[in-house]
Order: C-alpha cells, then sequence, then structure tokens
C-alpha cells in the first residue's frame, strides 16, 4: 500500500535530498571544516558558515522515537491511518523525521533497527526517504 | 529594572461563544480589563496583541485600537507562541521603564472553536503549526505525534506509564471542576480517560487540549502608579526566555522540555530562588507537555512529575499548588492566545480575590509559556505588592 506522496518543496534548501531520494540515494548536508550533520538543511554551515556538501548515507539507523497517528489531520494521509511517525537516527549519528513503513505499526518497537527505503512522489523528479524494520 | 504592575485583568468562562465575534470578544475583554483597572480606553498609549488565526489582520493591535476607537501611539501584534504571555508582558515592561507608553494593553484571545471550526483548527497547525514545512510535513506528522514522539522517548527513559500522563490529566480537571471560566469540568477516572480513542500512541483524546474560544486581557502600568489604582497591588518581578530551535527534528533531547532557563533568568531577575515559588502555573498543551515542564523547571525530579501528582503534591492543598486553574487541558485551549489564563490566574490569586479556589498563602507565582513542541519558553514572576 505504497502511496504516492505529496511532493515535497522542491524550491528549498532540502531540494539535493528529495532530488537523491528519487534516485535512489540518502544525501544528508555535512560541514568537512566542522565534520558535522546540518539538519534541518541550512544554506551554509551555521556554525563556520562553509557551504554544506551532500554526503549519502548508509540507509542504515534506528528508531530513536516513534509515534502511531491514529487521526490523521493532512487530507493525503486520512486514507492511510495509522502510520508510523519516527525520529529516526541513522548509523552516521544525524537525526531525521521520517515514516516507518511495510509493516503493522504496533510492530515498531525503540531502538528497532531499520533500513532507508524510498517513495515516488508526485513530482517525478522529487523521492522520498522512508525507512522500513531490518530483518 | 524600574518595575511594572498588572492593574488590571479580565477573562470569560472559556469554551464555546456562539455569536461573538473575534473582534467583539477582544474589545470586551479589552474594556473588562480597563474597568477593573479603574482606567478609560483613552489612558492607554500602547496595545499589544496576538493575531488570532480566527481573524487575521495586517495590524491585528491596530485594527483592535480602530474597533475600539481609540488611537493609541503604539500598537504591536507579537508572534511568541505559546511563550506569548510573557513575551507580551514583558514587552509592557520595557515600554514602561523606557518611558515609552504608561499604560499597556494587553489582549491575547482567538476563537477557533466557533468562528474555524475544531477541525479546521487541528488542520491549520499540522500546516502553520509547529511541523516543519520541508523535511517534516511530507510525512503526515499530526501535533499530537510530534509530543507522542516525545511521550514514548519519556516512558522508555523512565519507565513511565500512562498512568503518568492521567494523573497530569486526571489533575487538572480535578482543578478545573471547581473553576467558574473553565472549559471541561465534567468529572475523569483513569477508566474514562483510558476510555477515550488513541490520537497518536500513545497520547490519547485526553492526553490533548480541548479547542476553546476565550483568552484574557491584561492591563500594565507602573508600580508607582498602580498604588493609586483600586486593585491590590500584583507586581512584575521578573522574567526569563529561552529557545533551543524550533522543529523537533532538530531537538537535541526528546525528553528535556528545555525551559529550565526561562526560569532561573527570572529568578535572577527577580531577586527570589525557587523555594519562594508558591503557586505555579505551567504550559500543558498536552500532558507529556506538563510532565516534561514541570521537571525541567526543577518542581519534580526527572520522570517524577507523574508521581508528584498522584501523591498531591500539586493539589491547592499541596508542597506546590500547580495549575489550580486547570491548565490548558481542562481551562481551556484558546489557539493562538493559549496560556494567558495562566497569568490571569497567577493575579487573581495574589490579590486574594479567587473566591473558593483562593490559597492561603501566595506572595510569589510562576507562570510559564511555551511555544512549539518543546521550542521556546518565556517564564513570568508575579509578586504581591
Ligand atoms: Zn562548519
Amino acid at each position: 500500500m505504497a502511496m504516492i506522496h505529496s511532493a515535497p518543496r522542491g524550491n528549498r534548501e532540502a531540494r539535493p535530498h528529495w532530488v537523491a531520494a528519487r534516485e535512489g540515494r540518502l544525501a544528508m548536508p555535512f560541514c568537512q571544516p566542522c565534520n558535522t550533520w546540518n539538519w534541518p538543511p541550512a544554506g551554509a554551515c551555521p556554525h563556520c558558515g562553509t557551504a554544506l556538501t551532500w554526503r549519502d548515507c548508509s540507509g542504515e539507523g534506528r528508531v530513536v522515537s516513534f509515534s502511531i497517528v491514529r487521526r490523521a489531520v493532512q487530507p493525503e494521509w486520512k486514507d492511510h491511518a495509522p502510520y508510523v511517525v519516527a525520529i529516526i537516527e541513522l548509523a552516521e549519528g544525524v537525526r531525521l523525521l521520517s515514516n516507518v513503513v511495510d509493516c503493522a505499526a504496533e510492530a515498531v518497537t525503540m531502538g528497532a533497527a531499520v533500513q532507508v527505503a524510498f517513495h515516488e512522489t508526485t513530482d517525478p523528479e522529487l523521492g522520498l526517504p522512508v525507512f522500513r524494520l531490518k530483518d | 529594572m524600574t518595575d511594572s504592575a498588572i492593574v488590571g485583568i479580565a477573562e470569560l468562562p472559556q469554551g464555546k461563544m456562539p455569536g461573538v465575534t473575534p473582534m467583539g470578544l477582544h474589545s470586551t475583554l479589552a474594556r473588562m480589563a480597563l474597568a477593573d483597572a479603574g482606567l478609560h480606553a483613552r489612558d492607554v498609549d500602547a496595545i499589544i496583541t496576538l493575531s488570532p488565526r480566527s481573524d487575521p489582520y495586517l495590524i491585528h493591535a491596530t485594527a483592535l485600537a480602530e474597533f475600539m476607537g481609540i488611537a493609541p501611539p503604539v500598537a504591536l501584534t507579537v508572534e511568541g507562541g505559546g511563550a506569548a504571555p510573557a513575551v507580551m508582558t514583558d514587552m509592557a515592561r520595557m515600554m514602561i521603564a523606557g518611558g515609552r507608553a504608561k499604560t499597556v494593553l494587553v489582549v491575547s484571545a482567538d476563537m477557533p472553536l466557533s468562528v474555524v471550526s475544531r477541525n479546521a483548527y487541528v488542520n491549520t497547525l499540522a500546516d502553520a503549526g509547529p511541523v516543519h514545512p520541508d523535511i517534516e510535513r511530507p510525512y503526515g506528522p499530526s501535533v499530537p505525534s510530534l509530543f507522542g514522539i516525545c511521550a514514548r522517548a519519556y516512558m522508555d527513559q523512565y519507565g513511565a506509564t500512562d498512568e503518568d500522563l492521567a494523573a497530569a490529566a486526571m489533575h487538572d480537571r480535578r482543578h478545573a471542576m471547581a473553576h467558574p471560566n473553565a472549559h471541561m469540568r465534567q468529572p475523569m477516572t483513569l477508566e474514562s480517560y483510558r476510555a477515550t480513542q488513541m490520537i497518536a500512541d500513545p497520547l490519547r483524546l485526553l492526553d490533548c487540549t480541548p479547542v476553546s474560544d476565550g483568552g484574557a486581557a491584561v492591563v500594565v502600568t507602573s508600580q508607582e502608579r498602580a498604588r493609586d489604582l483600586r486593585q491590590p497591588l500584583v507586581k512584575v518581578l521578573g522574567a526569563g526566555f529561552c529557545a533551543a530551535r524550533l522543529h523537533l527534528s532538530a531537538a537535541a533531547s526528546l525528553t528535556d522540555s528545555g525551559a529550565g532557563p526561562s526560569l532561573r533568568d527570572a529568578l535572577a531577575q527577580a531577586g527570589r530562588a525557587a523555594a519562594d515559588i508558591d503557586l505555579a502555573l505551567v504550559y500543558d498543551c498536552f500532558t507529556i507537555a506538563l510532565l516534561m515542564n514541570i521537571e525541567a523547571l526543577g518542581l519534580a525530579p526527572p520522570g517524577g512529575a507523574g508521581a508528584a501528582f498522584r501523591a498531591g503534591e500539586f493539589n491547592a492543598d499541596g508542597r506546590l499548588p500547580l495549575n489550580i486553574h486547570g491548565g490548558l487541558l481542562s481551562h481551556g485551549y484558546p489557539g493562538r492566545a493559549a496560556g494567558i489564563s495562566n497569568l490571569v490566574e497567577a493575579v487573581v490569586q495574589l490579590r486574594g480575590q479567587a473566591g473558593d479556589r483562593q490559597l492561603k498563602r501566595v506572595e510569589t507565582t510562576l507562570t510559564h509559556g511555551m511555544g512549539g513542541v518543546f521550542a521556546t519558553h518565556g517564564t513570568l514572576l508575579l509578586g504581591k505588592g
């Protein structure tokens, strides 16, 4: 029951993230001088001002915490509840909010190992990274 | 700081207000607060409002002045989330201390229930609320689910259960039942709490605030002038603020609300100690927010707020009376104006005008407000004159 998501805003700082997802890569913004990830993405490193570079991540991570949405509020989600919204920490150490998909919502647990997957959106140039429980 | 006093307050019963318009509500509250202070609308030389979701204007405060037929030189509409009551009161203090204004009218009201509708209001929160429009919105997080993520992390870290969440909800409800202006006044038990539907695990319907029409107005002037007015003196002793980030995706911790520095700075400005506080009104848009904010403010040990509620420590006759007006959870959640009732209850108690609810000893009060998902905090300390 993979859904076709409404496209994220494609003209903002996160565009490379969505474009990479369409190509099957999980790209996150990184500051080389500071050796830190930057998320939510800014145009430049907030600490040193260096332009951020987009690095591909392994796509492996774990569920830091999650909630099961029983009552969706956005119209496109109404028919998809219950679904899982989670904070994922990638193996590289950066955290992002995403969905855990392709399992019963009740199967998701704290600390569960996950692997990235990619969903299409209504914009053929932009994809959406989501996560699946690892076997 | 040459300090200020709150000399007028007004609040109406929170809930559904059929036949009332948002501007009519603002104007009524403003005139009630001025009458409470023994002042006239023409005395107002600065007006501060929030932009209600139910009734946006280019400059809402100026539109209110026009509606009331006054023309104060300063009219500001601020954006401060749930920390706005402290923001607006502190702006009033600074204008008074700096000589910009003598009588500042603060009006914070909204009508999400009657004018926007409950469902439409909840929908606007998902679009223009604390959800990041780029990196979070595509994943369909509801506002309860963002707090649900924090609640599950909190339960995991401390071994807390739904009984801790329910203890906060039941505390607020029990006290709201005794407050004539509270929105939610039917009894709540652990069984009736558990019988309500799950909204965003682990948060149930009764972990969330209602949506209410309501708000309040407050009049601020100098302490010197306040002594000549009609109400018992209520001083603004100190204010403190803190903000680490806006969105949950940027949060360093899912279980520390981050409110602590706002109280630390308010205490430093007031020259008081935490032990001096004898009434606390803490922002609680969800039960988990109440538990985490109480702990971050140092009013209970980490993971211990639920047990403190169950032990009665926060009851009117407990160690530290807290949210004895029912909190946002049961007193009401008037949209953008949420949290202003915390300020009103503190003033009523400091004046000794709470009737059957009056606490025996109230010298110093803490009122806390929070914007976003544990994003910004504003804390005010008020004291008896
Ligand atoms: Zn850097």
